[in-house]
Formats: structure tokens, sequence, C-alpha cells
């Protein structure tokens, strides 16, 4: 069903067994996952079904230190989320991204991928992809190879490219089933706990028209974002003043995002080297393309973090690049000089570090809400890991006499380009952890101390990998669902 | 030799210096190789392209900074310890000369041996070879 909570009487008290809040990626594949179960399950959803710029606005904050997105431009808020608007870019997460490694602090998942590939596979189904396959063998046609490199530190894989809005593929299945009770236009303002917070009691609701409501539930599954769910156990601070799940102050840190960068442009040895693996390309219901990325081995010997390099656009050569296009042929034995380089934009994992954070400010939303402070922070490794991953990606092409490449960045530890971008994916704001003192939520993504509150989406991520993260948020999303069904058994 | 052709395929052709009498001449005519050429000449004639290697091996002498090294000074940093086998194969095989050079070439991107121009990251061996092309005058290259 699918219901506008304006039209909720105030003081209302909804009963359900399953409270999700927020009607995005991770909140609509958990619904489904209920949708004609003899369970009941609530989803809230801030916005309705198209964007209202008064919704949009209660993402507004502040963003201190390093330039980022305005924040209420950074996500989408009715019902579907940021499916609305991405790209649909999808790709696992790689083995190494689950293992602890010594060289990065905060890393290592309390499960590695053997334990989320079947939801993987799940995962698959719902964005409308293809097969789980991301090797280059797969998606290779005919004429149009992965770059042949004759080492073993930069692998080709592909994007698995599938822009589903979800609002349009899973609403009417869920205004459909019975026992799911949409609320569009509800916002979640607080959640209050019992006196010890160990229980979520009701989730209190309100509308921009200025209702109020509360929703009680067997369990709570926060799924609003990797800003909103930080902020949101921030702003519950009814029975504890620093927040839900916040007694080691873990709430809003190791903010991450994928810093985006053009930092190397490619100069391939010869005009007739092949590069349409790595352009967006169709194959059947979905697009594919190719990406560079550092292998596990040459991670662990390097130190490094993981990274993607992908095509972004090729340009004419200038006077300087026109002469080294030929002595580069002549070097690695090509008779067709390239007449355009091409320029690699570059995902880059960022490493876990408690001063990136999200953080509430004394301002308040229109509802009431504290609105957050964004301090996005870059640590060392993570400038490292662009600038090492280019000279690596150098190598390789040089060694198999395929071009040259052009580092287009300083190669120190701590300045950044001006042309720094993100991904707009926000994550490690709730990481997991199995220790309390080390993570907001368990392994099976319960916030620790709170036995009926969860949390859904990529906030979790103890890492990020280089992949865009819908796809494992989803997998997760889908993990939680199965470990809520033994639980309401 | 003349532009364009496929030298790593030439090598691969050669296979080694047992390989090389029976080719005979007319590849060692295509690698310039010359009756008695001394290193610095024969390292510079392993560049075809002159022209585009003196250009590129500009922007490595300014990179390399004020002290500008000589073209002998280049040569011998090029050869290193090799230096008496690289100076016998100049005179008496260029080909085997090219060859030297391309594998120091290529060991140098195994071992991350890079050098910055421009921003482009060239191995060692190929920035110092177009440098010692630009410290020659035009008409000994």
């Amino acid at each position: 069903m699918l219901n506008d909570a304006r039209e909720v009487p105030d003081g209302t008290l909804l009963e359900t067994d399953v409270c999700i809040i927020g009607g995005g990626a991770a909140g609509i594949s958990m619904a489904r996952e209920w949708a004609g179960s003899s369970l009941d399950v609530t989803l809230l959803e801030s916005g309705g079904l198209a964007s209202d710029p008064r919704t949009q606005a209660l993402y507004r904050g502040r963003v201190f230190g390093r330039s980022y997105f305005r924040l209420d431009e950074a996500r989408t808020r009715h019902f579907g989320g940021s499916t609305n608007c991405w790209h649909g870019m999808c790709r696992p997460l790689d083995p190494l991204d689950f293992e602890e490694r010594a060289w990065v602090p905060g890393s290592g998942w309390p499960f590695g991928l053997a334990e989320l590939r079947p939801h993987y596979e799940r995962a698959q189904r719902v964005c409308g992809l293809a097969a789980f396959e991301y090797g280059a063998e797969r998606w290779t046609l005919e004429g149009e190879p992965p770059i042949a490199f004759t080492d073993d530190a930069i692998e080709s894989r592909v994007f698995q490219i599938a822009p589903r809005r979800f609002a349009s593929l899973y609403g009417q299945a869920l205004e459909r089933a019975r026992n799911v009770n949409v609320q569009l236009n509800a916002n979640l303002i607080e959640l209050e706990a019992d006196a010890d917070a160990r229980r979520v009691e009701r989730a209190q609701v309100a509308t921009l028209a200025g209702g109020r409501f509360a929703v009680r539930a067997r369990h709570f599954v926060l799924a609003t974002g990797g800003i909103e769910n930080a902020r949101l156990l921030l702003a519950s601070r009814g029975v504890r003043s620093a927040g839900l799940g916040n007694d080691f102050d873990l709430v809003g840190r190791h903010f991450m995002e994928h810093p985006h960068l053009v930092a190397g442009a490619w100069l391939p040895s010869s005009a007739s080297i092949p590069i349409g693996f790595y352009r967006p390309r169709r194959a059947g219901e979905i697009h594919v393309a190719g990406l560079l990325t550092p292998s596990a081995r040459v991670q662990r010997e390097e130190r490094i973090l993981s990274f993607a390099s992908f095509f972004s656009r090729a340009a004419e050569l200038p006077d300087f690049e026109g002469r080294l296009t030929r002595f580069i042929a002549e070097m690695d034995g090509a008779p067709d000089p390239a007449s355009r380089a091409v320029f690699f934009m570059n995902e880059v994992e960022q490493a876990p570090n408690p001063w990136s954070r999200v953080r509430l400010t004394e301002e308040r939303d229109a509802l009431g809400v504290p609105r957050v402070q964004l301090e996005w922070r870059l640590s060392p490794i993570d400038k490292r890991t662009l600038w090492q991953g280019q000279r690596l990606l150098a190598r390789s092409l040089g060694r198999a006499g395929l071009g040259r490449l052009q580092v287009l960045l300083e190669e120190d530890e701590h300045s950044w380009p001006a042309n720094l971008g993100g991904g707009r994916h926000h994550m490690g704001t709730t990481r997991m952890h199995v220790d309390p003192r080390h993570g907001v939520v368990d392994a099976n993504c319960r916030v620790h101390g709170v036995a009926n509150l969860h949390v859904a989406g990529s906030s979790v991520f103890p890492t990020s990998g280089s992949a865009n993260p819908t796809l494992t948020l989803i997998a997760l999303a889908l993990r939680l669902a199965d470990h809520l069904k033994r639980e309401l058994r | 030799m003349k532009r364009g052709l496929d030298r790593r395929a030439l090598l691969r052709g050669i296979g080694g210096a047992a390989a090389l009498g029976s080719v005979g001449s007319g590849l060692l005519g295509l690698v310039g190789c010359g009756p008695s050429g001394d290193l610095e000449t024969g390292l510079a004639a392993c560049v075809a392209d002159a022209e585009a290697a003196r250009v590129v091996g500009a922007e490595v002498l300014v990179a390399l900074g004020p002290s500008l090294p000589t073209a002998a000074e280049l040569a011998q940093r090029l050869a290193g310890a090799a230096r008496a086998e690289w100076e016998d194969r100049a005179s008496t095989d260029r080909a085997r000369l090219f060859e030297a050079v391309l594998a120091q070439h290529l060991a140098d991107f195994d071992a991350g041996r890079l050098f910055g121009v421009r921003g482009w990251l060239l191995s060692q061996t190929e920035a110092q070879l177009c440098a010692l092309v630009a410290r020659r005058r035009p008409a000994e290259v």
C-alpha cells in the first residue's frame, strides 16, 4: 500500500513488525523481501513520488574544510531515493577489500566476500543486472580486447551499468502488497529508546504539513543514506545525550567518499590499440564498461588502497606530445603513432579516518532536526594511492610496449588538486565491527547495544574499496532482511 | 633504420648472436651499423626519428637541471657497468646494441626507474637516450 503520511491523524501510533526508515535502494530492496508475507512492514519515506524542494531542503547542511557538493544536492529525497538519479554503475567489492590490511588502519570486515556472494547474486537481480560476472574475459568483444599487459600489476574488470529507478521498478509491487505500508512524506525525527537505550520503542514521525505520529515496531531499520543515518542516530538523544549507538563516539566518524580525479593521461604507442573494451557499450539488457584496477598482489606490495581507472575523454596532441608520440611508437615498435591521448578518471578508495566525519550543528531543519556539518578529510595514503597507482599504470603500459602515462598531480601525500571531486558516495559513518569499541553496528548490521535497531546502507561499510557502493549496500540489505526474517520467526 | 619498422619483431627475428650471422648484413644495415662507431654514435643511431627524440631530449635536459651532461656522459650513464660490452656492440653490431638498450628500457619499467618529462613517465633509459640525441649536433645524429 502506498499511503500519504499527511493523512495520518496526529498522535496516531502505528504498530508493525518491521519499520524501515528510508525508501531508497536499501529500504525498497528490504521491503520487497516481505511483500506478501505474514509480517507487517512499514516503510517511512521522507519524500513523495516526485522531487519537492521543501523536502529536499531537509538535507541542507554545512560543509567544513575540503569543498564538497551541497548536501541538499548530493542525494535525492523522494521515493526511490538516489536511484532516481544514479548512473547505475555496479561492481562488487574485491576479496582483498574485506580483509584486514596492515597498512590500512581500521580495515577488515567481519566476514569475507564468500559470505556476501549469494546476496550479491540476489542484488544483481534486484538491480536488473546480468550474471554476477565482472572479469574481463566474460565481457570481451571480438576486436575489442582488454589491454594486454605483460605483468599482473593492473587488471581489467567491468562495471555492469543499469540505472534502474527503484520507485518505478518496484513501487507497484509494494503498492499491491497489503502487508507493506509505504508512508510517503513521513520524516523520522527521532528514535525513542527505553530507559537503558537497549531497545527502540518508537519512531517519531513528522510531516512538512505539520502532522506528528509514531511507529512502534519489533525491529527498526535505518536506511536513509550515509549522512542521514548518522544524523538521525546522533539526533536521537532522548536517553543518551550523545545519541543512540554512540557510546564510543563513533557515530558519524569515518565518513568516506570515493575521491574522483582525472589524474593521468595515456598516450598509446599505436593508433590501432583497441580501447573499445573500456567504453560503455550495450550488452543485452545492460551496458558494460571496462576499468583498470590494481591487483591484490600489488596493493599488498606497494601498501596502497584500491582504485579504479576508467577512460574519460580523448584529446588531440599538442606540439611536444606530437613528437613524443613518434618517439614512443618507435621505442614500442608501433608503425602508427597515436594522434590522441586518453584521460583516465580515477575513483579511489579512501582509508577510514576518524576525523572525516558528520556531526550535528545547532541549526535545525523545518522539522526541528539538527542539521549536519560534513568534514571530509583525506589521509596521506589516499593521495599516495592515487599517484603511486598512476606510476604502476605507467610501468605496466611501458613494460607492455603500449605507450606512456602522464601523471597530472603532485607526487606528495597531502596536496590535492582543485579538480578533486567525489562520487556522492557516502560511506562509513555507522561502520561495522564485531567490537563496539570499533564499530557502530555488528556483523548483522545491528546497532551495538540496541537489540532491535539495525542499519542498512553504505554507512555500515568499514572500508569502501573502489567499487561504487550501491550493489554492495543492496547485498547487505538483503542479508539483513534474511537475518531479521530469522529473528521474527 | 626506417621509422615505423617493428623493432621488437626485428629483435625477436634476430634471436641472438648466433642467428645474426645467418641474418646477415641487411638487418645490420637497417640499424645503422657502421664500421667503427663509438658508443655515443651507436646509441644515437638507435633512434630513427632523431627530430622527435631531440625535442623530447631537450625537455629531459631541462628536467636534469643546470649542469648539462655531455653526450659522452649520457652515454656513460646509459651503459653503466656494461660500458665495455656496449662499446663492443656499438662498433661491431648495433642491432645487438639496440637489443641491450631495449632490454634495459623494459627493465626500467619493471624496476620503477622512471623519469618524468612534463609529467610523462618515461623509462630512464629512453629519457637519457633522448637527452643524448639532443646533446649531439644534428649532423652527428
